[in-house]
């Protein structure tokens, strides 16, 4: 890795993306204003109750969503219907813009000014200064279970009131989206002063578009607009009740009848529903957008008989990728090979660009059949599959099938269902005995997607990978800032893993979302981010 | 009969103690393991060993009981090892929403089964009879969770309609507004139990309308009311009053169902979620508190045995 690559095309290409950030932050009012949006109302959403609301001290996607309605990020990401739902173009939030040296090592951030915590004690409405930066930084990197996503932070420094420096050890091309993410908020130190943590709903202050009303644990949380927010004319509404009804019937109900206007905490309605929701409310809009949770049959690939990659190979041939897309997903979904999601399409290489790989992506059983008997395996063998049938029935309809593919080329898999916690704790963290089946976290950045599942030793590495050579490109794609090296070296990847087939990918279906037709300005969204997307919309009935 | 409700009481002690030994171990026999869980939440793998003295875990078993029994005779439930509120501030707001949801379900199942019951029996195999008997067969036989589905979604899809859910209004804020949420799941768990009492109280007023000292009642010429009512009806009462108390168990655990569909914040959900979380302080809190209103229900029972008949309060 050449660090002339990281200093020459790496500063143009990020004061490129600087520059369409700061345009698209721009845009967003005007795309509001040509809309006439409106102010007040109260928009109900359904939401998720958190176990926690300290978002250093949960990877709990259900502390993000919650808490982005109060704290605010340095960066966010671009919101609106004018941008799609995987559209992650990072824009200034609390800060006003970043500059990387030359080495790639020194973010030096400098921060909006004039931007005031919440009225209330212990800040009483101070200022958000370079300081608050630094201690949510430390924190994050001390705390949070998301730590290595910010690089290898070697130390914050303030040089003054309204900047911010970060020094790491190594250049890590993540950087700067990452502190977009909702985990990445920034948190007055006053608060865990007083409380001792971030825990309580108490702590929830901050200095976003909503300030904390109330909160009902079972009920519900209020959030009502703040006016000291930087953000001068927004947010739109009033209040947004985020409301923890759980059962998915109820939830369905509610919005069927109008008494809540978001139907999950990102929109989504049941693609079994679809019809008869059509039917019962024409005229709420339904719309198809790309989910990011990869499908993926994890295996035990440090040990028999998935060390082979013969074996590997042989379950990927066994599935009709383009008939399960076409008949059981009514066209509407991805064959997806993985690992790099194929909405993320700026990084996605297409499967006629994968090389070797790509055979291995055909359908073809009798040649699966032919690499099993190679193997070893003239008649198929038995493996248990682990999987949490908790995430739905379309999960555990999408397991059946692959289990019957498999089943043709003469692989039976034994479906073990296990209990969320254990499951959890387990399976998804690669402790399970021959494989698992389910859906990956989300990420909005490639790197989530490819140091988290392949490279040796990361917790997420569920098929337990280790490959020298994958490591060093894994290591590679973090250091290059510049983007067009660093897809050089992700395309590798893809063709690698292709070839390798350290899981095997299997087709999911885009996600359904509704809402109703009187909030406008919404579109659904991949990340957790759920302030900085509410804060655009209005409600006009 | 003071002193055998005292004598009860006493035994109350005894039942509480294997009732917290169970408790306690069987939620540590649930394979999963809330330090793994912290630690996937919290940070990969890192300071297990720390986080398990933190949390008290990495002392023997028999430790562990004893200082949490210590603390609960210092009036202490404990604390959420994930929220750090107090387990007892969590269980006081979410019990009267149980408790309301239990009792009005109590009320359902009573104001449908007893009247049924005993009309039923009065005109024993008529079409009365056999509807009755038929609607209590029906309600055994509907599963509640279906049942209260089936009441959320229908009305949604027909007509746009859904009951009010998700802005729960506690009973002390707005009394009625408070007790319409809870109607329809109400019913939905009483109607099961209805099914049950109005069998049981045909079936005892069958019995009891054909003893002697019935007959000799309607032979002196008293009005079917004081018949029915006074002297049937009141000795019937034993084996329903049982088989009402009996099932408190049932109305609590069929309340966590009932709280999920209809998004009430009662102790159901709560002790549930707790569960998921492996949250052992609050598991043992609400475990403990409901162990002790199902022993004194029952108490509630046996002591009501005496008032409905003479000859247990005679034998005490």
């Amino acid at each position: 890795m050449s660090d002339t690559a990281i200093r020459g095309i790496g500063r143009r290409d990020f004061l490129k993306t600087a520059a369409v950030g700061a345009a698209a932050a721009a845009a967003i009012p005007t795309v509001a204003a040509a809309q006439q949006p409106k102010r007040g109302g109260v928009l109900k959403h359904m939401g998720l109750e958190p176990p926690s609301f300290d978002i250093h001290a949960t990877v709990s996607y259900q502390t993000q969503l919650i808490s982005s309605f109060v704290h605010r990020t340095l960066f966010k990401f671009v919101n609106g219907p004018k941008y799609g739902p995987s559209d992650f173009t990072p824009v200034p939030d609390l800060a006003l813009k970043a500059e990387v040296s030359k080495d790639g090592r020194t973010y030096t951030i400098t921060l909006r000014q004039g931007v005031r915590w919440e009225n209330k004690p212990p800040v009483n409405g101070r200022e958000l200064v370079a300081a608050d930066v630094k201690y949510s930084l430390e924190r994050a990197v001390k705390k949070s279970g998301y730590a290595s996503l910010l690089g290898q932070v070697e130390g914050v420094e303030t040089p003054d009131k309204y900047t911010v420096r970060v020094r790491l050890a190594d250049a890590f091309a993540p950087f700067l989206h990452n502190l977009a993410e909702a985990w990445n908020g920034i948190l007055p130190r006053e608060v865990e002063d007083k409380l001792g943590d971030f825990k309580a709903a108490e702590s929830l202050i901050g200095c976003g578009p909503f300030t904390l009303e109330r909160y009902e644990p079972g009920v519900k949380a209020v959030f009502a607009r703040n006016p000291d927010y930087f953000q001068k004319g927004l947010p739109y509404l009033d209040k947004v009740e985020w409301l923890f009804v759980k059962d998915r019937s109820t939830q369905l109900s509610l919005f069927r009848a109008g008494q809540v206007d978001i139907p999950f905490y990102d929109a989504r309605i049941p693609r079994s529903d679809v019809g008869s929701f059509k039917k019962s409310n024409p005229t709420y809009p339904v719309a198809y957008w790309d989910w990011l949770a990869v499908r993926s049959l994890a295996m035990r690939t440090d040990k028999p008989p998935f060390n082979d990659v013969r074996v590997r190979r042989a379950l990927s041939l066994a599935i009709d990728r383009k008939k399960w897309v076409k008949e059981y997903l009514e066209g509407q979904g991805f064959e997806d090979h993985g690992p790099v999601p194929a909405p993320m399409r700026e990084w996605k290489l297409p499967t006629k660009d994968l090389g070797e790989g790509a055979r291995w992506l055909e359908y073809n059983p009798a040649l699966a059949k032919k690499l099993l008997a190679e193997a070893g395996f003239p008649n198929g063998f038995k493996a248990k599959c682990t999987h949490w049938p908790g995430y739905g029935p379309e999960y555990v309809e999408e397991l059946e099938l692959l289990t019957f593919y498999l089943k043709q080329i003469g692989v039976e898999l034994q479906i073990v269902n296990e209990e969320y916690g254990n499951y959890i704790r387990g399976s998804f963290l690669g402790k399970y005995d021959e494989t698992t089946w389910g859906p990956s976290s989300i990420f909005t950045e490639v790197d989530g997607y490819l140091y988290n599942f392949l490279k040796t030793g990361q917790p997420n590495n569920r098929s337990h990978v280790s490959d020298t050579k994958l490591d060093v490109m894994l290591d590679a794609q973090r250091r290059y800032i510049a983007k067009s090296s660093r897809k050089k070296v992700i395309d590798d990847i893809q063709r690698h893993e292709a070839d390798q087939m350290y899981y095997v990918y299997t087709p999911y279906p885009k996600n359904l979302a509704s809402w109703t037709p009187w909030v406008k300005n919404y579109q659904p969204k991949n990340s957790f981010d759920r302030g900085a997307q509410l804060e655009v919309v209005w409600i006009e009935k | 009969m003071i002193r055998y409700a005292l004598k009860r009481l006493l035994l109350v002690v005894p039942t509480l103690v294997l009732v917290s030994l169970f408790v306690f171990g069987i939620i540590r026999a649930i394979p999963g393991d809330v330090v793994d869980m912290m630690l996937e939440q919290f940070q990969y793998g890192k300071d297990a060993a720390e986080l398990r003295a933190k949390l008290g875990l990495d002392r023997p078993l028999l430790e562990q009981y004893l200082v949490w029994v210590k603390r609960l005779l210092a009036g202490d439930l404990g604390q959420s090892l994930w929220t750090n509120r107090p387990a007892a501030q969590d269980i006081a707001a979410r019990f009267p929403v149980t408790v309301t949801l239990s009792l009005l379900s109590i009320l359902i199942s009573l104001l449908v089964a007893l009247p049924v019951g005993i009309l039923a029996a009065l005109r024993q195999d008529t079409a009365g009879d056999y509807t009755a008997r038929s609607f209590a067969i029906g309600a055994l036989s509907i599963p509640n969770f279906w049942l209260a589905t089936l009441i959320v979604v229908l009305p949604s899809f027909y007509f746009n309609w859904a009951p009010p859910i998700g802005n729960f209004v506690a009973l002390g804020q707005d009394p009625l507004g408070s007790l319409a949420q809870f109607v329809l799941p109400a019913i939905c768990l009483g109607i099961t139990q209805a099914g049950v009492i109005l069998r049981m109280t045909r079936g005892m007023m069958l019995e009891v309308l054909r003893q002697d000292y019935v007959r000799t009642a309607w032979a002196k010429g008293l009005g079917s009311r004081v018949v029915v009512l006074r002297h049937a009806l009141r000795n019937a009462m034993i084996p329903i009053v049982t088989v009402i108390g009996g099932q408190m168990p049932f109305y609590v655990g069929g309340s966590i169902v009932m709280e999920h569909i209809f998004g009430l914040p009662g102790l159901g959900s709560f002790v549930l979620e707790a569960i998921s979380r492996r949250d052992y302080p609050v598991i043992q809190a609400v475990n403990l508190f409901v162990a002790l209103l199902v022993i004194l229900s029952n108490l509630l029972v046996d002591v009501s045995y005496g008032a409905l008949d003479p000859r247990v309060r005679q034998h005490e």
